[in-house]
């Protein structure tokens, strides 16, 4: 919608005259609003993805940047081959799908209850939604805290207090410990989809819900029947935004467990960050090249999830026109 | 406040309803009941589902808030009563001394100034080049258009740290490695295509007549922006940089990669720093935590109201 029109330039015309005439189009159009922003996605978004591939085929260490051989597919070699890397992977989508699971189910179910009427429902989300709004590094330490197995531990202390005799080993053991942080980020991250779920149930017309129950649908039946399918779209949009945040988790199994017991509870995310960073104490080598190609692991991982929103959002598109 | 009045008065009705009843037929009580004692007498199911609806929230609410509440009781309790009263909320007596220690005493008032020099200026930096893309998005139509947006919307859903690695080496490279302005520009990235396609939305619902009056009456367009579309786009910006805003205060990985100068840091990696990943002191803990966590839930409750109009918009559009 270019509000002044450019006369075309005859041939006659000497570029040097046509060129101001097409930069003044160029200006008048939609490029220079859109340029700032496009030039740092570019630079701060798309090239670190793009050349992350090529640092995965490097042997580049953190110590070094500048010295490093071009060692091909050596480290996604290495790691396929690394038995506790794929014990790491497994974790991950075990972790991935559970928590996906319980934030959906718990999250949706939160979301109808809002939806009935409540006195003080205002009351009700924004305290769940503290949850959300707070860091998941806090997160962490604050069930760190109520997790503790000694005497100070809440939730073992509210055990006793129900007549359980043992104090329950919630991070030391590697079972408890896996659905601990599961449980944790189920905690923090429900909120979400709450949110999310809630909008898409106020947008469904009040008049379909109400014909429905005067033709004497139940409860059950006008979830199933109507709510569900109406929400199809935006559910499964939900579930996509849930899988790739949940398999990109990191601070909270940082805080709570460093991936331990052993490493039980070692997601893909925490592995790379140790791998190329590390600390001090785990005598980290500083390996950026492996962790590189843990990265593009995890990328292409998201990319699978991300494209399957593309195209919920394309067939939705398409659904309307 | 309201919930629990709401709750009682649920439950009056439900408990005393079938009583109040009986007493109408006993006395003859006057026909204009008050419509909800009514109500309740001809609904009992409902009633029922009803305020049932209400304990389950309460309880739900509970589980969520309560961490929190106890956290604060505990930075707050004297040292033994951690482990002798654990369940204990209201503490017999109140010390303030890991606050002092914290807040005087080590970095952490640094690190408070740089958490709210980051997020602040992130927020605005995203702010300013999302509304202009999104601007010119939603008001010129050209080839390529629709494809672009995607792409757009494909950039958020890679999360920052799947690429901390290249991040660290690109900032590396450009000499952004360890500074203020470098992590600014960083961060800022992060959540613009995300505002582009919300402020896009909110765009749309403008119409164009009005920009074209502007610019009939000679104002530039950067002008009918900033003085007729932004103050009607004002609930939008809100929410956006609500969330902008969260996310870069609870930012912890991107920063404990690219500042290793202590005196850099934000607040969650000075926490980390000071914390470890393991054992610490609990009062020491949980104050540090609300230190963190405090400010955000302050934003986050001045600005909630923005949230759900901005979310929905943003998640239903999607």
């Amino acid at each position: 919608m270019t509000t002044q029109s450019v006369p075309k330039t005859s041939p006659q015309v000497r570029p040097s005259v046509a060129k101001p005439a097409r930069l003044a189009r160029f200006l008048a159009g939609p490029w220079p609003w859109m340029l700032p922003a496009l030039f740092m996605l570019m630079l701060f978004r798309l090239y670190p993805i793009l050349s992350q591939f090529y640092y995965a085929m490097t042997d580049m260490r953190v110590q070094n940047l500048q010295e490093f051989n071009f060692v091909g597919l050596d480290n996604y070699r290495f790691l396929l081959e690394d038995q506790f890397f794929i014990d790491t992977l497994l974790f991950t989508f075990f972790f991935t799908f559970a928590g996906v699971l319980l934030q959906w189910v718990i999250g949706f179910g939160l979301a109808l209850l809002m939806d009935q009427p409540l006195q003080g429902r205002t009351f009700f989300r924004l305290g769940i939604m503290a949850s959300w709004v707070i860091s998941s590094l806090i997160v962490g330490y604050t069930w760190r805290l109520m997790l503790h197995e000694g005497n100070a531990g809440v939730l073992s202390a509210w055990l006793m207090e129900l007549g359980y005799e043992d104090p329950v080993r919630w991070l030391s053991a590697p079972d408890n410990a896996q659905y601990s942080v599961i449980a944790v980020n189920v905690w923090r991250s429900t909120a979400y989809t709450m949110v999310f779920m809630l909008a898409g149930l106020q947008t469904i017309p009040r008049d379909l819900l109400e014909a429905a129950t005067v033709d004497g649908a139940n409860l059950w039946q006008r979830l199933v029947k109507i709510k569900i399918p109406y929400m199809r779209q935006l559910i499964a949009i939900n579930v996509v935004f849930i899988t790739i945040a949940t398999f990109n988790v990191y601070e909270q199994i940082l805080v709570l467990t460093r991936g331990g017991p052993g490493r039980a509870t070692e997601t893909v995310s925490l592995k790379m960050y140790e791998t190329a960073f590390g600390s001090l104490s785990s005598g980290s080598l500083g390996l950026i090249g492996r962790g590189a190609a843990m990265g593009n692991i995890m990328f292409l991982f998201t990319l699978v999830f991300a494209l399957a929103y593309l195209w919920l959002t394309l067939y939705r598109k398409g659904d309307e026109a | 406040m309201t919930a629990m009045t709401s709750l009682l008065r649920g439950l009056f009705y439900f408990f005393f309803g079938p009583l109040l009843r009986l007493a109408e037929q006993i006395i003859n009580l006057p026909r204009n009941l008050p419509r909800g004692i009514r109500w309740v007498r001809n609904h009992p199911g409902r009633t029922l589902w009803y305020v049932a609806n209400h304990f389950i929230a309460l309880g739900v609410t509970v589980i969520f808030v309560y961490p929190l509440v106890w956290l604060l009781s505990a930075s707050l309790k004297p040292p033994f009563e951690i482990y002798r009263e654990p369940l204990r909320l209201i503490p017999s007596a109140v010390q303030t001394d890991v606050y002092d220690e914290i807040l005087r005493a080590g970095d952490f008032p640094t690190y408070l100034n740089n958490s709210v020099l980051y997020s602040t200026g992130a927020s605005l930096l995203t702010l300013l080049l999302a509304v202009l893309a999104a601007y010119g998005l939603s008001r010129y139509r050209f080839s390529g258009k629709r494809t672009l947006m995607i792409l757009i919307l494909a950039m958020q859903m890679i999360p920052g740290l799947v690429t901390v690695i290249p991040m660290y080496i690109l900032m590396n490279q450009l000499g952004l490695y360890n500074t203020q302005h470098g992590i600014i520009l960083l961060y800022s990235t992060l959540q613009i295509p995300w505002t582009i396609w919300v402020m896009k939305g909110y765009f749309d619902t403008i119409p164009v007549e009005l920009d074209e009056a502007a610019l009939i009456d000679g104002a530039s367009r950067l002008r009918a922006l900033r003085q007729i579309i932004l103050p009607l786009v004002a609930p939008g910006i809100a929410a956006s940089f609500l969330i902008i805003f969260m996310a870069r205060w609870n930012e912890f990985a991107l920063a404990n990669a690219l500042l290793s100068n202590p005196q850099l840091h934000p607040l969650p990696v000075g926490t980390f720093r000071l914390l470890g990943p393991d054992e610490a002191d609990f009062r020491l803990t949980a104050a540090a935590s609300l230190v963190n966590i405090v400010p955000i839930l302050a934003v986050f409750a001045v600005l909630q109201r923005f949230l759900v109009s901005g979310l929905a918009s943003g998640a239903v559009k999607g």
